[in-house]
């Protein structure tokens, strides 16, 4: 018998499935009881909440002859971290050297022709660390939101450079409703869209350019 | 009849320059997804000033790129900041006024940039390269050295070059004395482009911090009114700096900015899409500080919104109150502290009617002050009263938050319901007690929260208004 799961603030798909034993997020992402979560949802942003279902873990059965070696290869998709550099501009910094920290050990990668750096992510990752010439980027995975929810859009808007984090200091203070019409009209000027600082209008948009 | 002296506005020195760090941040972990597919995290290596440094026009000789001697003090307080700052890397704007074309005014403040960001590294040539091109009003012959002469004094040196060099030091230097210079690696483009790319820029006219209505500016037009034109234009006139985040490295092909020499056709690529209406007159006179919709270009808009170089900085004027007989204490030493900036001013006094004036203070912003009462005679006075104070952009808005904003500054803790608050303010100040929101009451909160009126003054006023009405 399956069960439902209560995904919490900084779960994703990849995170879920490594804790309950399985070793391909699809088995659990697949299966039918998600079907309505699938067509709402990416696996790797999920809204603390939603109700995901983690199927029994099925026992692979293989005939196999007595007495002769068989190898199986398993098909398996594990996460990795894909993030696009732009500069100053907007534009992408292709091949652009950089270093990614996960648990202290560095990994040297570049970015490619689009500015696509790409890495293997480790399982259970939570923060890491980007470094681009000196400049320090922590950033931590699977907390970012839908991007119909305001927190998922701040914080794409942050990721794209146009909003600073947290006002006097203080880091959870809310991001007032004239900062974000802000941000929302900068992020509307450099796609070249009417702008107009109406938050609802961009969701698309911004889903399209951040990536995800 | 009234026992307090009279507040009169505060006096209002000019002012040459503007130092300052911007509101902190915590910068917090950047929140990314993984990914299982073609989808991506999109992440934009930008960076937001830390600190700025304004220096007004009137530092220059008049439409000229010629920095005068009275800058000295300002250079001084902007090598306090970036010592303080731990010596981050920097990029230099300089603006017109709205007077001229915009070609003439992006050469003149593209001059202006060159001519600061000259100074700060000692490169005698580039003073040079604006000698031998000459422009209208940009004399940096016998009138540049004329000023530069008087300034240094008999010891001034003869020779063109010696004499720039000596003027650099003179004025730009360390508060002990010593030339405050900054290296070419110092700058947001590290010096690496030979025109100055990323290092320093003139913005032209294109981000007045005042707008005048299409009124004003139809009254403007009269030659005979050309000083007063000038004398409104002043904050539009200004050069500054901003600090960055140390580590910060800019590829020169990134940077956005045309170079100081190239026409303003790059610079119009960053401008808002209605960016010639917002610098332009409109209905209403407008400021940066408070419409928030006067800058064409969006790149120098998203560096400034925060910045107390050119957001608002007002006056702070609140009575302080012993907290249980509620009654102002003369001469109440006090320490402000903004909280966003960590802005401290310490060692101060209030006036002998307990009001307290602080002037050039970041809004809108919280504030802490704590205060004594030296009527207790203890020696030093401690600082044992403490309130949290709100200063708003705009004085005049007559919102529910904002007269609760008002009341709290003059001593009223915060009570659930309006209504409440009301009647202890309108008790103390011999009001009719009805809990109401009523003009005598609005009237009567603004000239003590703004005006610094005391109790017997609004007491007395409306007893008179009574009168009037029987």
């Amino acid at each position: 018998m399956g069960f439902y799961h209560t995904v919490e603030q900084g779960d994703d798909l990849p995170k879920i499935a490594d804790e309950y034993g399985f070793r391909d997020y699809k088995t659990i992402w697949d299966a039918r009881e998600n079907e309505a979560l699938r067509a709402q949802r990416q696996p790797t942003v999920l809204l603390p909440g939603d109700q995901l279902y983690v199927p029994d873990k099925r026992i692979g059965e293989v005939e196999a002859a007595a007495g002769s070696k068989h190898r199986y290869q398993l098909k398996v998709s594990l996460p990795r971290l894909r993030i696009q550099l732009t500069g100053f501009d907007g534009k992408p910094l292709a091949r652009t050297p950089c270093t990614v920290t996960f648990d202290g050990s560095d990994r040297a990668v570049s970015t490619d022709g689009d500015g696509v750096l790409d890495c293997p992510l480790p399982p259970g990752t939570e923060d890491g660390v980007l470094t681009v010439g000196d400049r320090r980027i922590d950033f931590k995975v699977g907390h970012l939101d839908p991007v119909d929810q305001r927190s998922g859009l701040i914080a794409r808007l942050r990721n794209l450079g146009f909003l600073e984090p947290g006002a006097d200091g203080d880091a959870d203070s809310e991001v007032d409703d004239a900062e974000l019409a802000f941000a929302v009209a900068c992020f509307q000027r450099e796609l070249g869209l009417p702008v107009d600082g109406d938050a609802a209008s961009i969701v698309d948009k911004l889903q399209e350019a951040y990536g995800c | 009849m009234a026992a307090d002296p009279p507040v009169g506005p505060p006096p209002d020195p000019p002012r040459g320059s503007v130092s300052a760090q911007h509101p902190r941040r915590v910068t917090l972990p950047l929140v990314v997804a993984a990914t299982v597919g073609r989808e991506r995290n999109r992440v934009a290596v930008r960076a937001t000033p830390l600190a700025c440094w304004r220096i007004e026009g009137m530092r220059f000789d008049f439409g000229s790129s010629v920095v005068t001697p009275d800058a000295e003090g300002d250079f001084t307080e902007l090598a306090g900041l970036w010592h303080a700052t731990g010596g981050p890397p920097v990029s230099v704007f300089a603006h017109a006024d709205p007077s001229g074309s915009d070609d003439f005014n992006k050469t003149l403040s593209g001059r202006r940039a060159k001519a600061i960001y000259a100074l700060l590294t000692r490169d005698v040539d580039k003073w040079d390269e604006l000698y031998h091109s000459p422009w209208p009003d940009d004399d940096w012959n016998t009138r540049a050295k004329g000023i530069m002469r008087a300034r240094l004094g008999p010891d001034a040196p003869s020779e063109r070059r010696a004499l720039f060099r000596a003027y650099m030091d003179a004025i730009c230097h360390e508060p002990d004395g010593s030339p405050f210079v900054l290296q070419k690696t110092d700058f947001l483009g590290r010096g690496e482009d030979p025109g100055g790319k990323a290092d320093f820029q003139g913005c032209s006219e294109f981000n007045p911090t005042v707008v005048f209505s299409t009124d004003e500016s139809r009254g403007f037009q009269d030659p005979k009114r050309k000083d007063e034109r000038d004398d409104a234009n002043a904050p539009n006139r200004r050069v500054l700096v901003f600090l960055f985040p140390l580590g910060t490295r800019v590829p020169t092909a990134s940077w956005p900015c045309p170079r100081a020499s190239e026409p303003p056709a790059g610079c119009r690529a960053m401008f808002w899409p209605d960016g010639d209406a917002r610098r332009g007159p409109q209905a209403q006179h407008r400021e940066y500080d408070t419409a928030r919709n006067t800058f064409a270009c969006a790149f120098y808009d998203m560096m400034a919104r925060r910045s107390p170089c050119e957001t608002a900085r007002k006056t702070l004027r609140i009575r302080l109150f012993d907290p249980l007989g509620k009654e102002a204490i003369p001469g109440a030493p006090y320490r402000m502290t903004v909280i966003a900036t960590g802005d401290v001013r310490d060692n101060r006094t209030a006036d002998a009617a307990g009001v307290l004036t602080e002037t050039d203070v970041l809004a809108p912003s919280r504030i802490l002050i704590e205060y004594g009462d030296p009527r207790l005679g203890q020696d030093p006075v401690p600082l044992g009263y403490q309130v949290m104070v709100f200063l708003d952009i705009d004085a005049a808005d007559l919102d529910e938050p904002a007269l609760r904003r008002r009341l709290h500054n003059l001593g009223y803790a915060p009570t659930e319901f309006f209504s409440d608050s009301l009647r202890a303010f309108q008790r103390d100040y011999g009001l009719p007690v009805t809990g109401e929101r009523d003009a005598a009451t609005e009237a009567a909160i603004i000239d003590a929260a703004d005006h610094g009126k005391s109790r017997s003054d609004i007491a007395g006023g409306a007893a008179t208004s009574g009168e009037e009405n029987a």
